[in-house]
C-alpha cells in the first residue's frame, strides 16, 4: 500500500510539469488552432537557455525560468507574426500547422544539435539530490519545486484568463472566433499574445526539465508524441482536459513503470489515445464538431 | 475571416477534376513525349549496372537503390496524403513493420527477403487495415497525432520486445551473392517496388477509386452526401499506401543485414516521405517521384560537402517550411498552376 | 447622404465565383431596413462584407461619410456597426452575464458597461432571470435574445442582423420581431435585416431591397413591397402564371 501511495505521489509530481508542458500547447491550438509539433523542441530549447544560465551565473534553475519567461514570450509572438499569417485563410489551416511546425521542430533540434551538441545536459542545483520524507513516503525536492512552479504557473494562468480583458479576449477567441470578431477583439493581437503565452509557457517547463531530467536535443520526439497523445485524450482545445489527462496519466504511467517496466510506461499515453479514439474521439473534455 | 477560401492543392484537385477541353493533337503529343522521355530513363536506368566500369560503382548503385526505394515510399505515402489530405506522420511504421517480418521469416524459417517480401507487404497492409478502422474514428490534427502515436507504440514495443532483438535489433545473414554483384540484385528489386509504386499511383490517379479520395480531400461533407462511403475508401487508401512501404522495408532490411528499431521507426523517416511528396507535389504522379530524387541527391550532396547530419536535419525542416509557406502545391502543382508544366512530368 | 452607403459591392469567397454582382444601396439612419431574396441571392454574404469578415473583390462601404470598405471586423464594430450573424455565434462557455460584458469588449469603463448590462437586461427580461446560466444550456429563443442583448451593449449606430428568426418557433420568432420592432421604432436604431420570413421581416420594416443572383433587383416602401407582381415572379417563378391559366 505504502509503495502505491509513493507511486502516485511520484507520478502526480510529473504529471503537474505535463500538465504545465501540455496546457502551453493546448492554448496554441484553442485560440489559434494551431498544432504545435515543435513544442517539446522549444521545451528543450528552454532547458538550455535556462542551462547555460547556471553554466555561465550559476543562476539556480527556478530562478533562470523567471527570465525565461518573457524571452520566450517575445520569441513566441515573433515567431507567430513571422510564419502564421501567410497560412490563416486555409481551410486545412490546422493540418498545415502541423507540418509547419514538423518542419520547425527539425530545424530547432539541428539547430540545437550544432551549437549545443548532442551530449546529455542537467543542471545541478543543490534540491536535485535531496528529498523530503513524511513517514514511510519521500518527496524528492526537484520533483516538488517543479510541481510547485507548474501549480504557480498555471494559476496565474488560469487568472489571466478569467480576470484580465485580454485573457477575456482569449478565451473568447478560444471559444468562439467569429463571434469574437464581431465583438471587437482584435484576433490578431489575441492570437499574437496567446502565442507568446504558449511559447513562454514551454519554456518555463523547459527550465524545470533541466533539473528534472538529462536532456539532449534529439530527446524533444519522446515528449511530443506523449503531449500530442494527451492533448487529442482531453479533448483538443481543452484547458481542464489538458491538465486532468496530464496527471492522471502520469500517475498511471508511474505505476506502469513501477510494476511492469519503466520502458513500457510511455505507452499508457499512446495506449490511452487508442482507446479514446474508441470510445470518445472528440476526447474527454472535447466538442463534437471539433477537429 | 474568410469562408472556405480553396488552398492550391484543393484547386489543383478541383481543377483537374473539371472536364477540360483540349486540342487533342496537343495532348497526343504530349503522350507522346512523356512516354518516350519515361522509356528513355527506364532503359538507362535499367542497364545502368552493366556499366561496370563505372567509377564508384557500388555507390551510384546504392545511390539507386535508396533512390527507388525513396520513389515507392512516397509515392505510396501520397495514396492517402496527396488524395484525401489526411497527412500520415508515422507511415514509417509499414516500412519498418515489413522489414521485421521478413527479416524473421528468414532467421528462423530461411525465406529470402526477395521471396517474403510480398508477404510482409500484406501483413503491413493489415495492420493498415486495422489501424485505419480506428484512426479514421477523427480527422485533420487528431488524425496526424494518432498515426504518431501508432510509430511510438510500434517503436516502444519493438525497442522492449525480445522476439525483435530490442533495441540492439537483430542481425541478418548476409545475401548468398558475390561481393562484385551485391548491390545489383537490391538495384533491381527497389526499381520494381519504384515502378510498381508509381504504377500504383497512377492507376488511382486515373481510376473512379481515386476520384472519390480527391472527393473526399476537396470536401469531405460534401462526398459523403454524395453517397461516398468515406469511411470505406479511406481505410482502403490507408491499407493500399501500407502495402509497398513494407515490400520496400523487406528488401532494404536485407540490403543492409541488419533490423533495428531506429533504423525504421524514428519519425525523421516517416517525415521525410512527407517532406518528399509535398516537394514534388501532393495528388500527382509525378510529383512524389521528382521530389525523392531531388532530396536524396541534395541529401547525397550535402553529406559531402558538409558532412554534418546535424545541417540535413535543419535543410529538411528548412525546406518543409519554405515549401508548406511559398510553394504549397510543389514543384509538379506550381508548374501546372502556371501552365509551364514539362510534357514528362505530366501524368496525372 | 444616408447613414450606410454600399457601391458596387462584388464579392465571394476563397477562389470561388462572385455570390455578390453588383450592389448598391443605402441605408438611411433611424430606419429599419429588409433584404429579402430567393436563398443563394447573396444577402448574408453582403453582410459579412459590410461587418468586415470577407473583404469585397470590388466596391465600397461608405459608413456616415467614413470609408468602411475591407476594414477588420473589431475596426467596423468601432465605428458603430455591429452584426448579428446566422447562427447564434455567442460563447457557449460563457454565461449570460459574461456573454453581456464581451458584447462591451471595446467599452473600458467597467460602471459604463454595468450600466448598459442593466437596460439591455430590461429589455430582455428572461436573461435576467439566467445571468449565470452558461450560454449553451440556453434554448433558441433565449440564445437569439441574448446574441441581440450582447450586440446592444456596444450601443451601436447601425445593427444588421442576419435571419433573426432561423430556427425559432413561430411564437418565439414573433417576440424577436417585437423586440426588433421595438429597436426599430422605440429606440430609434438603423437596422439591416436579412430575413427568410418575407412577411415578418416586412412587417417590421420601413424599407426593403430586393436581391437575387448578387444584384439588387428592385426596392422599395415596406408594406407596399409585397404588392409588387415583381415579387411574385421572383420566389416562383413561372408556376404563379400557370397555375392562373386553365389546365
Amino acid at each position: 500500500m505504502t509503495q502505491a501511495i509513493q507511486v502516485v505521489i511520484l507520478g502526480t509530481l510529473l504529471g503537474g510539469v505535463y500538465a504545465l508542458m501540455a496546457s502551453g500547447l493546448t492554448i496554441l491550438f484553442g485560440v489559434m488552432r494551431v498544432v504545435n509539433i515543435s513544442h517539446a523542441a522549444f521545451i528543450i530549447l528552454g532547458a538550455f537557455f535556462t542551462f547555460f544560465l547556471w553554466e555561465s551565473t550559476g543562476l539556480d534553475p527556478l530562478l533562470g525560468m523567471l527570465v525565461a519567461l518573457p524571452v520566450f514570450f517575445i520569441f513566441g509572438a515573433v515567431l507567430y507574426r513571422a510564419l502564421f499569417p501567410r497560412v490563416e485563410g486555409s481551410p486545412r489551416f490546422s493540418e498545415m500547422t502541423v507540418l509547419l511546425t514538423f518542419g520547425l521542430a527539425f530545424m530547432t533540434e539541428g539547430l540545437m544539435t550544432y551549437f549545443f551538441t548532442g551530449i546529455f545536459r542537467q543542471t545541478a542545483p543543490s534540491y536535485r539530490v535531496e528529498a523530503f520524507e513524511f513517514g514511510s513516503f519521500y518527496v524528492p525536492t526537484a520533483q516538488f519545486y517543479a510541481l510547485l512552479a507548474s501549480v504557480v504557473l498555471l494559476v496565474c494562468l488560469w487568472a489571466f484568463l478569467t480576470y484580465t480583458h485580454t485573457g477575456y479576449g482569449v478565451r473568447a477567441t478560444m471559444q468562439n472566433r467569429m463571434a469574437a470578431q464581431i465583438v471587437g477583439v482584435d484576433v490578431r493581437r489575441v492570437s499574437t499574445i496567446s502565442f507568446g503565452i504558449g511559447m513562454a509557457l514551454a519554456g518555463a517547463a523547459g527550465a524545470l526539465v533541466s533539473f528534472l531530467f538529462p536532456f539532449f536535443p534529439a530527446r524533444h520526439w519522446q515528449w511530443i508524441a506523449i503531449l500530442l497523445s494527451l492533448i487529442v485524450l482531453g479533448g483538443l482545445g481543452s484547458l481542464k482536459g489538458a491538465v486532468i489527462g496530464a496527471i492522471g496519466l502520469a500517475v498511471i504511467s508511474a505505476f506502469v513503470s513501477r510494476y511492469i517496466g519503466p520502458v513500457w510506461s510511455p505507452m499508457v499515453f499512446y495506449g490511452a489515445l487508442f482507446i479514446i479514439l474508441l470510445v470518445r474521439p472528440q476526447g474527454l473534455f472535447g466538442h463534437q464538431a471539433r477537429v | 475571416m474568410t469562408d472556405k477560401p480553396l488552398d492550391a492543392v484543393t484547386e489543383t484537385a478541383l481543377v483537374s477534376a473539371e472536364p477540360i477541353v483540349v486540342d487533342p493533337e496537343v495532348e497526343r503529343r504530349r503522350r507522346r513525349v512523356r512516354i518516350t522521355v519515361a522509356l528513355v530513363i527506364l532503359v538507362l536506368v535499367a542497364l545502368l549496372p552493366f556499366y561496370r566500369s563505372l567509377g564508384a560503382y557500388n555507390y551510384v548503385l546504392q545511390i539507386g537503390v535508396s533512390i527507388f526505394a525513396w520513389i515507392a515510399l512516397a509515392s505510396s505515402w501520397n495514396i492517402l496524403g496527396g488524395y484525401t489530405g489526411y497527412i500520415s506522420l508515422g507511415h514509417n511504421v509499414f516500412y519498418g513493420v515489413g522489414a521485421y517480418v521478413s527479416a524473421l521469416l528468414l532467421i528462423h524459417l530461411g525465406i529470402s527477403p526477395f521471396l517474403s517480401a510480398a508477404l510482409a507487404g500484406l501483413v503491413a497492409l493489415a495492420l493498415g487495415l486495422l489501424a485505419g478502422l480506428v484512426t479514421f474514428r477523427t480527422q485533420g490534427p487528431s488524425f496526424i497525432i494518432s498515426t504518431i502515436a501508432l510509430l511510438f507504440i510500434v517503436l516502444v514495443w519493438f525497442d522492449a520486445w525480445s522476439l525483435t532483438g530490442g533495441s540492439n535489433g537483430l542481425s541478418l545473414p548476409l545475401p548468398p551473392f558475390s561481393r562484385e554483384w551485391l548491390r545489383v540484385p537490391f538495384y533491381y528489386a527497389m526499381l520494381l517496388a519504384a515502378l510498381a509504386a508509381v504504377f500504383l499511383g497512377h492507376r488511382v490517379q486515373h481510376s473512379k477509386f481515386g476520384l472519390a479520395l480527391r472527393a473526399i480531400g476537396a470536401d469531405q461533407v460534401k462526398a459523403e452526401v454524395a453517397g461516398i462511403n468515406t469511411r470505406l475508401f479511406k481505410v482502403l487508401a490507408f491499407a493500399l499506401s501500407a502495402f509497398i512501404p513494407g515490400v520496400v522495408g523487406a528488401i532494404f532490411a536485407y540490403s543492409i543485414s541488419y533490423v533495428r528499431p531506429t533504423i525504421f521507426f524514428l519519425i525523421a523517416v516517416g517525415a521525410r516521405m512527407v517532406l518528399m511528396t509535398i516537394i514534388g507535389g501532393r495528388g500527382t504522379v509525378a510529383g512524389p517521384v521528382i521530389g525523392a530524387t531531388l532530396i536524396i541527391l541534395l541529401n547525397e550532396a550535402s553529406l559531402t560537402y558538409f558532412g554534418a547530419t546535424e545541417l540535413n536535419l535543419v535543410i529538411t525542416g528548412a525546406l518543409l517550411v519554405i515549401v508548406l509557406l511559398f510553394f504549397p502545391a510543389g514543384i509538379v502543382g506550381s508548374l501546372r498552376e502556371r501552365g509551364k508544366l514539362p510534357a514528362f512530368l505530366d501524368w496525372d | 447622404m444616408a447613414l450606410l452607403e454600399l457601391r458596387g459591392i462584388r464579392a465571394g469567397y476563397g477562389i470561388g465565383p462572385d455570390i455578390v454582382t453588383d450592389v448598391s444601396l443605402d441605408v438611411e439612419a433611424g430606419r429599419t431596413h429588409c433584404l429579402i431574396g430567393p436563398n443563394g441571392a447573396g444577402k448574408s454574404t453582403l453582410l459579412k462584407v459590410i461587418a468586415g469578415l470577407l473583404p469585397p473583390r470590388a466596391g465600397t462601404v461608405v459608413f456616415d461619410g467614413q470609408p468602411l470598405t475591407g476594414r477588420r471586423p473589431d475596426r467596423v464594430l468601432a465605428g458603430g456597426v455591429c452584426f448579428v450573424p446566422q447562427d447564434r455565434n455567442l460563447f457557449p462557455e460563457m454565461t449570460v452575464k459574461e456573454n453581456l460584458v464581451m458584447g462591451a469588449y471595446l467599452v473600458r469603463d467597467r460602471a459604463v458597461i454595468n450600466n448598459r448590462m442593466e437596460r439591455v437586461v430590461e429589455m430582455f427580461p428572461i436573461l435576467a432571470e439566467r445571468s449565470h446560466q452558461v450560454a449553451q444550456t440556453l434554448s433558441g429563443g433565449e440564445q437569439q435574445q441574448l446574441s441581440l442583448a450582447r450586440a446592444l451593449m456596444i450601443e451601436p449606430k447601425v445593427m444588421m442582423i442576419d435571419e433573426p428568426s432561423l430556427g425559432l418557433a413561430p411564437q418565439v420568432a414573433t417576440q424577436i420581431f417585437d423586440v426588433i420592432k421595438r429597436l426599430g421604432a422605440d429606440m430609434g436604431m438603423t437596422l439591416l435585416l436579412v430575413e427568410q420570413n418575407v412577411r415578418m421581416g416586412l412587417a417590421v420594416s420601413d424599407w426593403s431591397f430586393v436581391l437575387d443572383l448578387g444584384s439588387k433587383r428592385f426596392e422599395g416602401p415596406a408594406d407596399a413591397i409585397l404588392d409588387d407582381p415583381r415579387i411574385r415572379d421572383l420566389y416562383l417563378g413561372r408556376l404563379a402564371e400557370r397555375r392562373e391559366r386553365p389546365t
